[in-house]
């Protein structure tokens, strides 16, 4: 038997969070929703065994980073054709510094992107972003090194561009 | 610069908190009347195959031929018979293929191509360059069926077009399943007949295979006879190790028509790792056999 409660109170309390992650994988707010949209519907399916998890937002992200992944192009060409059509999306438009950092993330590899987003946005130590991804955490530590130092030249290069 | 980064990040919360996201409830309706809607199309799925068995078994249990009523359908391994060819092979002599320019020698036209169902999404061209290995899509496209099959240096094709089609959902508001469909133009029919028999043979040769966490597995099945020659091929999907919110094991299904010198491959791709229910993608592999019939 599933608990209506239970998921609507996980659903209050982690979908932002998951939103931010899932924007931080892809750029783009529709994608974002329709990421967190879709994996909160697998966690429904799912909710009788899920809400025994003692970390159920790991398991949260850990879909939100498969369907980034895997279904990403999918969804963008889905998202396109109803944009083109006028008939998607009803995401805010974002705010400027969210788009600086949206396309200074864009520069940088996944598994950066990744680490980047667990560490800022969920507050995750190395260990555990190295547990979750199931590397070393002398991988993840260089993932972040590497990620702060490209993502500090793009945002320097794109505030450049924007006080020329 | 670090409490510029930590400052970017927090903007993303913020903005975060700003968007929008349907009601709990909504989206477990949603999930609700998905799992619904799947459970109903798999039971039609089974009724329909129960129908179609005793259709074929229960006057093959008047016969006196016990031999045939013994053969489980479930795991009869059939194809349909090549039938003589509509078109005849001409007197002139075959064209040659290459890629002058880079380009194929010949234009598929794209009235030979099954557009997907789902009017509000157009369907998407996949791309083929002569002489090339296909990537993404392209590849997904064509059946796989050893680990190092590829047929990029393949000298008997002259063209080649695909697309990537989405069928209406069965309801408002559901995900559309989606299907690729390639034709591709061989220098003679006897170069395109050579393709299905290699189909058939790597399958018979080639057995599982892993590319990174999936394992595929091929298999011949039971398919609809259609133009000169057709083969049905079952695409398993293995995920190794099981990955939450994906389907441990998914079979695809792939249907190859051979018409004269045409070739149409319709590759089931459904929607997020599930197959595509039986009955919305049955009657593409027919149109597009009709199609080819047109040419």
């Amino acid at each position: 038997m599933r608990d209506t409660e239970s998921f609507d109170e996980c659903y209050r309390a982690t979908s932002h969070r998951l939103l931010g992650y899932a924007y931080a994988l892809t750029g783009n707010w529709a994608q974002a929703q329709d990421l967190v949209q879709e994996t909160y519907m697998r966690a429904w399916r799912q909710w009788g065994r899920l809400s025994e998890y003692d970390d159920v937002e790991s398991w949260l992200r850990l879909v939100v980073s498969r369907l980034a992944t895997d279904v990403w192009r999918r969804l963008q060409r889905w998202r396109a054709a109803m944009r083109l059509l006028g008939t998607g999306g009803d995401a805010a438009p974002a705010d400027e510094s969210a788009v600086l950092l949206q396309q200074a993330l864009r520069g940088l590899p996944r598994v950066q992107r990744q680490a980047l987003a667990m560490h800022y946005l969920f507050d995750m130590p190395v260990a555990q972003i190295a547990l979750d991804a199931g590397v070393p955490v002398g991988t993840v530590k260089s993932w972040l090194s590497r990620g702060r130092a490209g993502l500090a030249a793009a945002l320097q290069a794109k505030d450049g561009d924007r006080d020329e | 610069m670090m409490s510029e980064i930590e400052n970017a990040f927090a903007r993303v919360v913020v903005e975060a908190e700003r968007q929008g996201l349907p009601l709990a409830a909504q989206l477990r309706d949603r999930s609700d009347r998905r799992a619904r809607r799947r459970a109903a199309v798999g039971t039609l799925a089974v009724a329909a195959v129960l129908a179609a068995s005793a259709t074929v078994l229960l006057p093959l249990l008047g016969r006196e031929a016990p031999d045939q009523v013994a053969f489980p359908s479930g795991t009869a391994v059939q194809t349909s018979a090549p039938q003589p060819s509509t078109s005849a092979p001409s007197s002139a002599p075959p064209p040659t293929a290459g890629c002058p320019g880079g380009k194929f020698t010949k234009t598929i036209p794209a009235k030979v191509l099954v557009s997907g169902t789902n009017r509000d999404v157009p369907d998407i061209p996949l791309e083929y360059h002569c002489g090339k290995p296909a990537t993404g899509d392209a590849k997904k496209a064509l059946p796989k069926v050893c680990p190092d099959q590829s047929d990029a240096g393949d000298t008997s094709i002259l063209g080649r077009r695909g697309i990537l089609a989405y069928l209406k959902p069965v309801q408002e508001g559901y995900t559309p399943n989606t299907y690729f469909h390639t034709v591709t133009e061989y220098t003679a029919p006897e170069a395109a007949a050579a393709y299905l028999a290699g189909l058939r043979a790597a399958v018979a040769a080639c057995g599982e295979y892993r590319v990174g966490s999936l394992r595929y597995d091929y298999a011949v099945t039971d398919g609809p006879a259609l133009g000169d020659e057709s083969l049905t091929l079952a695409m398993s999907v293995k995920v190794d190790p099981p990955a939450e919110g994906t389907p441990e094991l998914a079979t695809f299904r792939i249907s190859v028509v051979r018409v004269g010198a045409y070739v149409s491959v319709v590759t089931d791709h459904g929607w997020e790792g599930d197959p595509t229910p039986d009955a919305e993608l049955d009657p593409v592999p027919t149109q597009a056999a009709a199609r080819l019939s047109t040419l």
